[in-house]
This record gives structure tokens, C-alpha cells and sequence, in this order.
């Protein structure tokens, strides 16, 4: 009886074997690079805003401290978007006749909200407070990354629980002095302790010290986020 | 049958049985099925036939929603205020105080509001009238008040004025009735107008229709309250000449009523000062203080809150309770009291007993005094369905017993533009527009086509002049309910929530209402309604663009500026105020006008009426017929909190109903009305699996077992008859049917009641809970001007039908053992006090009796080593004491989780719930529901065992069957609130397969829903019961207003997902995060370290929340102060400080399984009288 395969089935059904595996494997690294990836997770991603405003130009250009604009983010669980009446305190008095101002004036003038594309924004179940961060030393730039240097604004980590784990399992990577939150390029060397005048601090060692000082905790229980 | 009244012998939990259903009182097969079970029968199972139709539609939306979720994050849009309101901040909370209107009646509350949405009602702790002397009190708040929020965006509501369905605005229905007015007037016909209020109390208001009088002269204004209290007024006029308002203080200022006494009056639940009762009485019984407790007798036909938590109760018909009042006053002593003959022994006996512990006390704690002494102040209270004589009968005894002044205080009446009594006052209305003596009448919140008595037809007659040419009929009210749609213009009432008003408390104190929101349904309060009609009379087009908010506020604040003009000299608590302004401002803040108060009335004198009273005809006992008694209804009162799903969801706080009302009657009448559950009746679209067997078990059980089919009654009084199912409950009077007002809406709206057209409310389909139909069974009927809260001579019969009622009273039953726990310990003081040891044995280890000492010194050794601070008995009393096994890491060793030590060492939540203070009011129920955003299921799935509410109010009588049947006096009713037990060792975390259940570093038992898959192996794990399964998509996501409602700070939960108590997770959080970010400034500050350790270091801070920063919704909520939740590690704390106190009473309930609950109770004490167990017994 004539064999029913030719010789290289095994060699088929080896590769297919073999390919199979390789697939299913590869199908779930794709799914867990897409579920990662900025089209899911939003980030990177600049919106077209009503105002083309640039936080560049603001902060790193004028100088003008987050907290000027933002200004629950030390005292209540939502950072606030400034109100137009923050705007208008300068823009009552330069740059009064700018054309890429008229949706602000218009705003005042009419008492209409602008309305700002959100860019941010976590699930529904999962509660997240500013100002215990920052009260605990987490510098904006530790999740927002460098607003200074962006003209739009993007969302710059992914805003996964990963993400957010990451830093709740190891607090100390990212903790800074009280007064340099605000301070987007601050570094650890920069850290000068009177007492010792002369040590370069590396992050691992001020975050250590930092952690004990301002009694920061590694919270990962689920209710710590989520209610 | 002989009523006999003496109490049990002293009761533990042992001795006389405890249960929830008489199913389980008979251990049927049945019920012990159901304790096996996580739900009651058919919670878990589909049993809904399913069309192809809905399946199809089920799956395609499934398949949507499979589509489109898990990628990408919705974008949304932030939407910043131009401007930002002064104080306000996106995301923090702001409280505002202002007061719910109730009958006329205000209770102060504290509105929490988000973003300019109000979405909680909370206790306002500073006003003077509700708040205790006892700096730990809280004054709570009543399921009315918490419920208003949901009240307040009910889409339901009416959303804009129209002219018989026609859409108008506010200025074309202004210029038409100014225009009508001007003509009447004009013509000379002012006596044709007529308006129509209920019962008001707020002077801006009376002042409005004052002025509206003066405009329109000879106008006329009626009142018509369903629930007012005319019988009082007028029992006082009689006594003492004038009408007067009693006010009841039964401690505080010096004053504590040590024996209280009523007589058909449900002190502790129903009338404007319930609440305030509620906390001062659980004042009175407060285990930690060495004074006796107050001692409570009720007399009463049904069994009410107040009977429930009575030391004696006596159940009697109500043509018997004048008899009864008129025998103690011949007791006392009272001029023209007569002893009574007709009375049966033992209720002379009890009457005689009562009198004499009224005078004097013989015993303290169950130890007999060496000479009796006088009691210093008592009370004895009587409930607005007695008769006016009644009152003046009462009012003199408690004269005679020196109350007045001490417990009994009498102020000028609140009610406005009195003494007419309201019921009158609608049938004189009704008479005129019969004789077509009137051509505008306006009605202003109050719905009499509903409410009104049978005798008077005030639904023809209004619909009959609403059809007559040159007639103008106006309604001003929140929903188009039933009288409003028998009037041409519909006008939208403002919700106390969005608009300026004010009003009295049951005292005689002004709250300013404050608006949290402008109108959501362009609503208008009563006195810009009033405004409208008068200020612009010259010119019916000035009110058009005016800005209503300010008009009402310009109005409430001008009234309180001629008010403080006036008062500034004379009273004294004015003096701190410099303006105006900073008097306003600070009673806006504060929630009351600080400096106003009702004079009380001193220096009266009973008149001579009292005698003849005494002697009248009135007070006699009526034979042996059925009688029939009407109430207020426990949940939906008269009907006018009908389309509040929260309210009639929450169930009966002694019938365990929902989505109904039944007529109550005990088992004996029952038996005598041959009433038989409907076995053998086989119900269309009911399957056989779907009836679970009780029934054939035992016939007269209407059905106990949660989905219950009842007999239907005809109860026929002078001819009228209404169907209504029958609910047997022990403790009612014999020959008595209770029942109660506010159901059987036909215009309440989707949830209460809707009737399309001319359709007819069918009694068989009444209160299937599906949209359209009727909610129960509308009572008024077969009431008379006559008979208002009572009628004799009534008759009964089973007319066949049968009735499906949704009750909780058998789900969630805990068990222990194979039997049902009855989990309630009660002992009376004078065990509690020979015996301290009486609570520590748990029933739940039944069964172990012999083993007592042989158990407990090995176990005892045994957790030592393991001891980190739980709550284990340290006398090691209890037989079978369990091995702390726990899910929390021992905080000495070396944890590499470090937030757990951190936990054991600073915060140790926990709760303690003591019997001894809870009535089971059940504003927990609500408060919790509204905090957490628990979504309401409805009457059918109620009926199923899938209602939503984290914590539940168990309820249990303690009776043996042959009293049950016998003697309903006899009947003990305990309640038991039961949230998630918070366990340390918790089952439901051993068996979730995907972790969404776990303990938190604080020792908190989480429940994280977005985790949860569903596999409800928690539930069946759970011996508490508490936890609670979406098996439908049960919350609400499209509704635009009812989105607006939810508490930003917790999950909305979707189908498929199981939740729980979370002991307010949300707030603990709040507040540590505060107590954390308030450490670290002033660590800063001062140049300190911070310590993790629970009791501090020297020179160091420690984060610590400090107590009375976590107030749990169902503790914020409770006015008995019965809850109790705090850090159990600080020794300051008030729940360390009362579990300290009262130690040898907490115990936690199913100990003998292991699971070391967060949550405790502490035991229950009954103070009888012993003069009458040794008398009797």
C-alpha cells in the first residue's frame, strides 16, 4: 500500500507543531504589547486643544510655578484646570489683542466654560489623590514627565496599574524634598543636606532617607485605590 | 382568650425561643433548605421564563459590549468654571445645613454636595433641639430625610408648568391667574377663591399666603394634612382651654423620664420629634451608666417601633385604649377618672402595675429598695389616632404625675393658622365647591384626591369643576400625581433641596432651607408661587424674567430681618450678633436661627371639661367585632414618598415587607378568619419549583419564606370595602387589623405607581412591581371624617385571591451547626446584674453545653501566644473558644508586608452595634444606600432574595408557638442591624479564585470589584450572609438625573459583580490621607520625625486619624447611636472606650466559627417590672 504522506509531512507537521506554539505565544505577546501600546493607553498622544497653550512657553520660558494654575493639587484629590479667570489675570493685561486668545476672552466675556480635551484619565474604579502625593514628595514630573518642555501637552506614562504599582512597591525610586515637587528638572544630586556638605546623593539613598522621614508607605492593598 | 400579661421569667436567649419566621420557630424542611443556602431559594437560580425575544437582545448587547470594551480609554472633555465660587475646589466635598419639611415639620439636616450636586444627607450636629447633651451623641437622621436626595432627581417629577397637558411657561400661567384673580376681585367674588395647603409651620410662608389673604379679600385658606395633629390640639384645648403643641423631653436640661408609658403613639418612630426621641431614650438606656433605665410600657394595637422596644407592652383593640387611659387616671388619682369594669384581669392588672410604678420605683437593677421612692419624672404619651378626650385625659395625668414642665411642655401651636382642624377644613372645602361656591382654588403640596377620607369624593368633584366653564383649578406639586391631574394648570414645585424657605421642629425652632441646586424641573417654592399672585398684582407681566432663586431668598431673608429688627431687644442670644448679616449668615450656617424659639406656656390650668371627659360617653369599650386601626406608613408615610424607590425597597422595620402594604392582624385572628395559604390554588406562570413548600407545612403562615402568596381580605367598614393580602403578625391586638395609609398610588410615578388613562386599579394585579401597575392597596376608602385613624364594627373574609408580597424577614438567615443561630442575646437587668457572665455563651455552639469548664482553660492557653489584639473574652468563659487562626500576619514577627504592621500597630477599625439602643428605624438601611450607590432591585426581585442592601435590620420575636397564638402581649420583638462582619480570619477571602476579596494593611476586608468575576463562591462561603450579588444589571447608567445622584467617591457596580460593607472604605481613606498629609506639615513644621508605632514615641508624631473622623454612613445616619465605629487601638476612641465599659456584654455573633469579626454587638437589656413577674409570675 502507497504511504499516504510523502517524506516531508514530518517535517510539516514538526514546523507546525513548532509554529503553532511559536503563534499562540506570539498572539499573547501581542496582545500584551497592544494592551500596553499608546493607541490603547492613550499616551503620547497630543489632542488638538480649543487654546493651542504650551506649558513650555509657560513654565519653562516665564517660569510661572504648576501651582499658580493648578491649584488644589496640594490640597484636595483632583488637580484642578485652571478656571479662565486664572488666564485672564495676566491676559486682562498682555497680549490683550492676540488672536489665539479670543476663545479665553470670549470665555470670560460670556461666562461659558472652555471646553479642554482631557488627556489623562484613569478607570472609574480606580481613585487617585494628588495631594497626598505631592505632600509625600512625588514631583509632578514623576508622572507627568516634562510638561516644561512640551508645547502640547501628552499623557506620558500609560496610566496602567502596572505603572502605578511600580512605584507603589518601590516608593523610594521617585520620592524628592517637599520643596522641589514642583521642580521638573530636579535630580537627586542636586540634594544638598547642610550636614553633610560635601555627599552627592544618589536617588537610592535620598529616597531611603526620604521615605523614613516623611513616613512614606509601600501601599498595595486593593482599597488603598480602589473603593 | 385570656390576655395574660406577665412577662417570661428572665429571659435569656436560651430560654424562650428566638426567630425571625414561624417556619423557623416549627424547624419546617423547608426552611432548614433554606439556611443551607447563600441566598433564599431562587436568588441563584433563572428562574424568570425567558422569551427568545429578550434572550436575543441580552446577548446582542452583550456582544456589544464584548466589542467595545477593553481598549481604549473613553476621551471626555474638562469643563473648568469661568469664575471659581469662593471655597469651592473640583472634587471637595462642601456641607451645607438646611432642614427637610416633613407634615410641616422641619428635621435639620447637613447636605454634602459635589460640584454643586447634592448627593447625601447627613446629621446637622449643632442644632440645639436634636443634639445631645453628651458630646458623643450624634443626633441622626430619619429615612425620610435620607431618601429626599433620591426624591430630589427623581426623573418622575413634573418638569415644567402646563395648562391640562398643554406646555406653558411660568409668565403665561402668572398672567392667566393674575389675570383671573383681578377679575374675581373686581366682580366681588374674593370669597370664591380658595386655597389649599397642607400642614405648614414656616412663618415666611404663612406670612406669603397672609399677604395673598389680605390681596384677595374674603379669600379662603384650607389645610389638609393626612397625617396632622388635630387630635392634640384640640385634647388640649379642651384641658387646658387653648390649643396647644406638646413637647415631649424625656431627657436632657435636667430632666430624665424614668418611666414612660404610651398609649397607641409610636414615640420612638412616627410625629416630628421622633428623632429626638430616639436618641434621648437611648440616653436613658445607656449599659454603661450606672442609673436605672428608663423603664417604656406600650399600649398599642399593632405593634409598632415603640411596642417592639417596650419592657412591657400590652396589646389591646383600639376602642379599649380610652378605657385604659380613663382606668389609670381613676388610679392616679386625676379628677373625673372612673375605674373601668369592662376590663379583663389582666389588663387591670397591667394598668395597676403601671400606675403604681408611675408614682414610685421599688426596685433599682432587680434589687428590691429598702423603701420605695417617689419617682422624680415620668411620661405618659398618646399617639395622634386617639380621640381629642384621650389627649385632655393624658395631658391631666401627666399634670397629676408633675410632668408638666419636666417631660411635658406645651407651646403654642406651630402648626399656622390653627385651631381649624385640617380634615374639616377639606370637607368644608369640598361642601362649597359642591354648592359652586368657589372659582379658583389653588393647591398647594398636599395631594387630598389621593389622600382624602371616602367620605369625601374630592376626586368628582374636582374633576367636575376643572370641566365647568369660568372655573380655574390650579396644582403646585412636585409630581403630576392625582390631583394634580384633575387640575387645568400643573405647575412644578421646588424640592426642599432646591429651594429658600423655612420651617419649625417639633419645638418651636426656625430652620432657614437653603437651596443646594437650582431647580432641576423649573420648579417654584409655595412662596414665590404666592409672590407671583400678589406682589405684581398691578402688573401680571413684572414677574416674567425675574430670577426666581433670588425672589425666594428676598423673601425668606427679608422676613428674617423684620423678625431680627423686632426680636433684637428682647432676646438675649441676639446680643453676639453686631448686623444683621452676621446673624443671617451664621443661622444659615449653623442650620437654625439662633435667638428664636416658641415661648412655652407656663402657669396653665386644667379646666373643668377634664371631669366631664372622664365621665363622657366616649371612653367606652366596644364589643368583640373586628376593628380596624390605620397608620402611618413605616417607610412611604402617607404616600407622598411613594415614588422613592429607596423607601419602599427598605423593608418594614417589623414586618420585613417591601413594595407593600397588608393588613396585620396576629395568628389567632387569622385562624378565627379561616385563612389558608393558596397550596392547592396553582398560580398562572408559576412553576412548582418556583413555590417552595412552607405552605403545605403550616397553613396560617402567610407565607414567611421572603416570596410569599397571601390571602386577600375584603375588609368592609359602613359599606365601603377594599381588598387588601393579609400579613399575620404576632403582637397585634386580637380581633385587630392593622393597616396602613400611602399606598396604592395611582399617579406616584414608574416606581410608585402609575395608572395609564382610564384604567383601573385591579386588585389581583396590584403591586406586581412591574412599571404601570399599582403599588399596594390604598386604604383611605373606607376612612371617614369619623374614623381617622381607627373603625369599629368592620368585617373580614378571605375573598380567594391570592397576593404575591416581597418580604426579607426569612432571607439571609444566619445558621450554626445545622439549625438556625438565633443570634440575639437579651437578659434583663436583674440577670445582667446577679449573672455578668450571661452573654458569653454562644448559641451557636449549642450543643457543647456539658463541656463548659473542661473547654476553656485548654483553648485559653492556646491563643496566648497568638494574642495581637483581637477581642478574644479574656475570662475564657466561653465553652468551645476558638483558636485565633487569622489572615493578618502577627504584627511581632519580622513582616516583609510592611503595611500590615504598620495597621496592627496604629488602626485598628472596628464596629460595635449595641442592641440594648437600636430600634430598628432602619435609616441605616438608607443612609448606607445612598452613601454606597446601591442600586434598588424592585418588588420582583426582591421577592427572589436579590435585594441590594449592605446592611440589614434583622428582626426577631422571642415567643413560644402556643403564646403566639395566644397572647400577643406576650410577643418580644429584638432587631439586629448586620453589616459585612469585617472578619479577620474571613471565609469569603479563602475561596474567591481571582483575589478580588482580601484584607487591606488597616485589616479591612476589601471587596475589589473590578477583579471580581463572579463566581459567588464568597457568598456561599459567607455565614453572615452579608454579601450581596448583581445578578442583573441593577444600576441605573442611563437615567441623566439619577448619574447626577451618585456619590463620586465609590464604584458603580454592573452586573455580574458581588459587593459588600465596606465599613466606608471611601471615608477611612479620606480621612488618613488628611491625617497623613497633616502629619507630614507638621513634621515639618517643628522639625519632628514620624513613628509607626500605635502608641507613639517621645519626640516623635505619629499619623494617627483621630476618632470621630471616620463616621461610617449607617453610624452618621443612626439617632439611637446604636452603631458605634472607631479605631479600636486608641484607647481614647469612643468604641474603645464603651467596649471597655460595657465589656461583659459584647460578643460576636457565630463566634464558634473562627472568623473574628471587626464587628461586635453588645447585649441587649429588657428592665421589667419586677413588681409584676413576682405579682404574677
Amino acid at each position: 500500500m502507497a504511504q499516504l504522506f510523502p517524506s516531508y509531512a514530518n517535517t510539516l507537521i514538526r514546523a507546525g507543531i513548532v509554529g503553532a506554539i511559536l503563534g499562540a505565544h506570539g498572539l499573547a505577546a501581542a496582545a500584551l504589547i497592544f494592551v500596553r501600546s499608546p493607541y490603547t493607553t492613550g499616551s503620547e498622544n497630543a489632542a488638538t486643544q480649543p487654546i493651542q497653550f504650551s506649558h513650555a512657553h509657560h513654565v519653562n520660558g516665564l517660569g510661572i510655578d504648576c501651582r499658580y494654575c493648578h491649584t488644589s493639587a496640594e490640597e484636595v484629590a483632583h488637580s484642578n484646570v485652571p478656571p479662565t479667570k486664572t488666564c485672564m489675570n495676566c491676559h486682562s493685561q498682555i497680549w490683550v489683542g492676540s488672536t489665539m486668545l479670543e476663545p479665553v476672552r470670549e470665555s470670560y466675556k460670556n461666562d461659558q466654560s472652555i471646553e479642554w480635551k482631557r488627556l489623562h484619565r484613569l478607570a472609574d474604579f480606580a481613585y487617585f489623590d494628588h495631594s497626598i502625593h505631592v505632600t509625600k514628595g512625588i514631583g509632578c514630573a514623576s508622572c507627568h514627565g516634562r510638561i516644561d518642555h512640551m508645547q502640547a501637552v501628552y499623557q506620558k506614562g500609560t496610566l496602567l496599574m502596572e505603572w502605578c504599582l511600580d512605584c507603589h512597591r518601590a516608593p523610594e525610586k521617585h520620592l524628592r524634598p517637599r520643596d522641589q515637587i514642583t521642580n521638573m528638572a530636579w535630580t537627586a544630586d542636586q540634594y544638598h543636606d547642610p550636614a553633610q556638605p560635601d555627599k552627592v546623593w544618589s536617588q537610592e539613598e535620598l529616597g531611603a532617607k526620604l521615605k523614613s522621614d516623611l513616613n512614606v508607605r509601600s501601599l498595595i492593598t486593593c482599597s488603598t485605590c480602589h473603593r | 382568650m385570656s390576655i395574660n400579661t406577665t412577662p417570661t421569667a428572665p429571659i435569656t436567649s436560651a430560654e424562650a425561643p428566638l426567630w425571625r419566621s414561624l417556619e423557623e420557630l416549627l424547624e419546617t424542611p423547608g426552611y432548614q433548605d433554606m439556611l443551607h443556602r447563600e441566598f433564599p431559594s431562587q436568588a441563584g437560580e433563572w428562574t424568570d421564563p425567558v422569551s427568545r425575544r429578550s434572550f436575543l437582545s441580552l446577548m446582542g448587547a452583550s456582544l456589544a459590549l464584548a466589542g467595545l470594551s477593553g481598549c481604549r480609554q473613553p476621551s471626555g472633555t474638562i469643563v473648568p468654571n469661568v469664575r471659581e465660587a469662593d471655597g469651592s475646589q473640583p472634587g471637595l466635598p462642601l456641607y451645607f445645613a438646611s432642614a427637610m419639611t416633613l407634615s410641616g415639620y422641619a428635621t435639620p439636616v447637613l447636605v454634602k454636595n459635589y460640584e454643586g450636586r447634592p448627593i447625601k444627607i447627613e446629621a446637622n450636629t449643632t442644632h440645639p433641639s436634636f443634639k445631645g447633651e453628651n458630646p458623643d451623641s450624634n443626633p441622626g437622621v430619619d429615612m425620610f430625610a435620607l431618601a429626599s436626595i433620591l426624591g430630589m432627581y427623581d426623573p418622575d417629577r413634573q418638569f415644567a408648568p402646563n395648562n391640562k397637558g398643554a406646555a406653558q411657561t411660568w409668565e403665561d400661567a402668572f398672567r392667566a391667574l393674575n389675570t383671573r384673580i383681578s377679575e374675581l376681585k373686581k366682580a366681588g367674588k374674593g370669597a370664591s377663591v380658595r386655597l389649599l395647603t397642607g400642614q405648614i409651620t414656616s412663618p415666611t410662608l404663612a406670612s406669603s399666603i397672609g399677604r395673598f389673604l389680605k390681596e384677595v379679600p374674603n379669600a379662603r385658606w384650607h389645610q389638609y394634612e393626612p397625617l396632622a395633629n388635630d387630635p392634640n390640639y384640640v385634647g388640649t384645648a379642651l384641658a387646658y382651654g387653648k390649643p396647644l403643641e406638646t413637647v415631649h423631653q424625656i431627657h436632657g436640661k435636667g430632666v430624665r423620664a424614668e418611666v414612660i408609658a404610651t398609649f397607641d403613639c409610636d414615640l420612638l418612630y412616627q410625629g416630628p420629634a421622633a428623632l429626638a426621641l430616639v436618641r434621648q431614650y437611648s440616653e436613658l438606656r445607656d449599659i454603661t451608666k450606672s442609673e436605672e433605665m428608663t423603664r417604656l410600657y406600650a399600649i398599642e394595637s399593632a405593634l409598632s417601633v415603640t411596642g417592639a422596644k417596650a419592657d412591657h407592652r400590652l396589646a389591646a383593640k383600639p376602642s379599649e385604649i380610652p378605657a385604659l387611659v380613663q382606668h389609670l387616671a381613676a388610679i392616679l388619682g386625676v379628677v373625673g377618672g372612673t375605674e373601668q369594669t369592662g376590663l379583663s384581669a389582666d389588663q387591670a392588672a397591667f394598668i395597676k402595675a403601671l400606675a403604681a410604678d408611675l408614682l414610685q420605683s421599688t426596685h433599682t437593677n432587680g434589687k428590691k429598695l429598702e423603701k420605695p421612692v417617689a419617682r422624680k419624672a415620668t411620661l405618659v404619651a398618646v399617639g395622634i389616632g386617639q380621640p381629642p378626650e384621650v389627649h385632655a385625659l393624658v395631658a391631666a395625668i401627666n399634670e397629676k404625675l408633675g410632668n408638666t414642665g419636666k417631660t411635658v411642655r406645651y407651646l403654642e401651636p406651630l402648626a399656622q393658622h390653627r385651631p381649624l382642624a385640617t380634615t374639616e377644613s377639606l370637607a368644608v372645602l369640598a361642601a362649597d365647591i359642591k354648592a359652586d361656591k368657589v372659582d379658583l382654588l389653588l393647591v398647594i403640596d398636599t395631594n387630598p384626591v389621593y389622600s382624602a377620607t371616602g367620605d369625601i369624593d374630592f376626586k368628582s368633584l374636582l374633576e367636575a369643576m376643572s370641566l365647568k366653564p369660568g372655573k380655574t383649578t390650579v396644582a403646585v406639586a412636585q409630581y403630576e400625581d392625582e390631583t394634580a391631574i384633575q387640575c387645568q394648570w400643573r405647575l412644578p414645585l421646588a424640592h426642599y433641596l432646591e429651594q429658600w424657605g423655612d420651617a419649625l421642629t417639633y419645638d418651636g425652632r426656625a430652620v432657614i432651607i437653603q437651596p443646594m441646586i437650582a431647580p432641576l424641573y423649573h420648579g417654584k417654592s409655595a412662596e414665590e408661587f404666592l409672590a407671583g399672585l400678589t406682589a405684581h398684582e398691578s402688573d401680571p407681566m413684572a414677574t416674567a424674567g425675574s430670577s426666581s432663586e433670588r425672589e425666594g431668598h428676598d423673601l425668606v431673608k427679608s422676613h428674617w430681618k423684620n423678625w431680627y429688627e423686632s426680636a433684637r431687644g428682647t432676646s438675649p442670644d441676639l446680643l453676639k450678633f453686631k448686623t444683621f448679616d452676621e446673624f443671617y449668615t451664621i443661622s444659615l450656617h449653623d442650620g437654625f436661627v439662633h435667638g428664636y424659639t416658641t415661648k412655652e406656656q407656663t402657669g396653665l390650668k386644667l379646666t373643668d371639661e377634664v371631669a366631664k371627659i372622664a365621665r363622657a360617653a366616649t371612653l367606652k369599650t366596644s364589643g368583640s367585632g373586628l376593628e380596624v386601626v390605620f397608620t402611618q406608613d413605616d417607610t412611604v408615610y402617607d404616600g407622598r414618598f411613594g415614588n422613592n424607590g429607596w423607601l419602599q425597597e427598605t423593608p418594614k422595620p417589623i414586618t420585613k415587607i417591601t413594595w407593600d402594604n397588608a393588613a396585620y392582624i396576629n395568628y389567632a385572628t387569622a385562624n378565627a378568619l379561616g385563612m389558608k395559604l393558596a397550596k392547592e390554588n396553582k398560580l398562572p406562570g408559576l412553576s412548582e419549583r418556583e413555590y417552595v413548600a412552607p405552605a403545605k407545612e403550616f397553613g396560617t403562615t402567610a407565607g414567611e419564606h421572603g416570596r410569599a402568596y397571601v390571602d386577600v381580605l375584603d375588609i368592609t367598614v359602613d359599606g365601603k370595602t377594599v381588598s387588601i393580602p393579609a400579613w399575620v403578625v404576632p403582637g397585634v391586638a386580637d380581633n385587630t387589623i392593622v393597616l396602613q395609609l400611602g399606598y396604592g398610588r395611582t399617579r406616584a410615578g414608574r416606581v410608585g405607581g402609575h395608572l395609564i388613562g382610564k384604567a383601573k386599579a385591579e386588585p389581583s394585579k396590584v403591586g406586581n412591581g412591574k412599571a404601570g401597575d399599582v403599588v399596594g392597596v390604598n386604604v383611605n376608602a373606607i376612612r371617614t371624617q369619623d374614623s381617622l385613624f381607627s373603625a369599629r364594627s368592620a368585617t373580614a373574609k378571605v375573598n380567594g385571591r391570592t397576593h404575591l408580597l416581597a418580604c426579607t424577614q426569612g432571607h439571609h438567615s444566619m445558621e450554626a451547626e445545622g439549625r438556625a443561630a438565633p443570634l440575639v442575646r437579651v437578659a434583663t437587668v436583674a440577670t445582667n446584674a446577679s449573672n455578668p457572665h450571661w452573654v458569653e455563651h454562644d448559641p451557636s455552639l449549642a450543643g457543647h453545653k456539658g463541656d463548659k469548664a473542661t473547654d476553656s482553660h485548654a483553648k485559653k492557653d492556646d491563643h496566648k501566644g497568638h494574642d495581637h489584639g483581637h477581642d478574644h473574652k479574656e475570662e475564657g468563659h466561653g465553652h468551645g473558644k476558638a483558636i485565633p487562626l487569622t489572615l493578618l500576619p502577627n504584627a511581632d514577627d519580622n513582616n516583609p508586608i510592611e503595611g500590615y504592621e504598620y495597621a496592627e500597630k496604629v488602626h485598628r477599625w472596628g464596629m460595635v452595634i449595641d442592641l440594648n439602643r437600636c430600634t430598628g428605624c432602619s435609616a441605616c438601611v438608607v443612609a448606607c444606600q445612598s452613601e454606597n450607590n446601591s442600586p434598588i432591585v424592585g418588588k420582583h426581585e426582591v421577592s427572589r432574595g436579590r435585594e441590594m442592601h449592605w446592611i440589614r435590620v434583622d428582626r426577631y420575636f422571642q415567643v413560644t408557638y402556643h403564646d403566639t397564638l395566644e397572647n400577643p402581649s406576650k410577643v418580644r420583638t429584638y432587631h439586629q442591624p448586620v453589616p459585612c462582619m469585617q472578619c479577620e480570619n474571613a471565609p469569603c477571602e479563602q475561596v474567591c479564585p481571582v483575589a478580588a476579596t482580601v484584607h487591606s494593611y488597616d485589616g479591612l476586608n476589601d471587596m475589589v470589584y473590578n477583579r471580581c468575576v463572579g463566581t459567588r463562591y464568597c457568598s456561599n462561603n459567607c455565614p453572615y450572609k452579608v454579601r450581596r450579588f448583581n445578578f442583573f444589571q441593577y444600576t441605573d447608567y442611563t437615567t441623566p438625573s439619577l448619574k447626577l445622584m451618585n456619590n463620586p467617591e465609590v464604584t458603580i457596580r454592573t452586573r455580574g459583580v458581588m459587593e459588600k460593607c465596606t465599613y466606608c472604605v471611601q471615608r477611612i481613606r479620606h480621612a488618613e490621607i488628611e491625617a497623613e498629609k497633616r502629619t507630614v506639615k507638621q513634621a515639618g513644621a517643628e522639625k519632628k520625625s514620624i513613628t509607626r508605632k500605635k502608641d507613639g514615641e517621645p519626640g516623635k508624631l505619629t499619623a494617627r486619624i483621630n476618632d470621630g473622623e471616620v463616621v461610617t454612613a449607617c453610624m452618621g445616619a443612626c439617632p439611637a447611636n446604636a452603631i458605634v465605629f472607631g479605631d479600636m487601638n486608641d484607647p481614647k476612641s469612643r468604641i474603645a472606650r464603651l467596649k471597655s465599659a460595657a465589656k461583659h456584654l459584647n460578643y460576636t455573633i457565630l463566634e464558634g466559627l473562627n472568623t473574628f469579626p471587626r464587628t461586635t454587638y453588645l447585649a441587649g437589656l429588657r428592665n421589667p417590672n419586677p413588681n409584676i413577674e413576682s405579682a404574677q409570675g
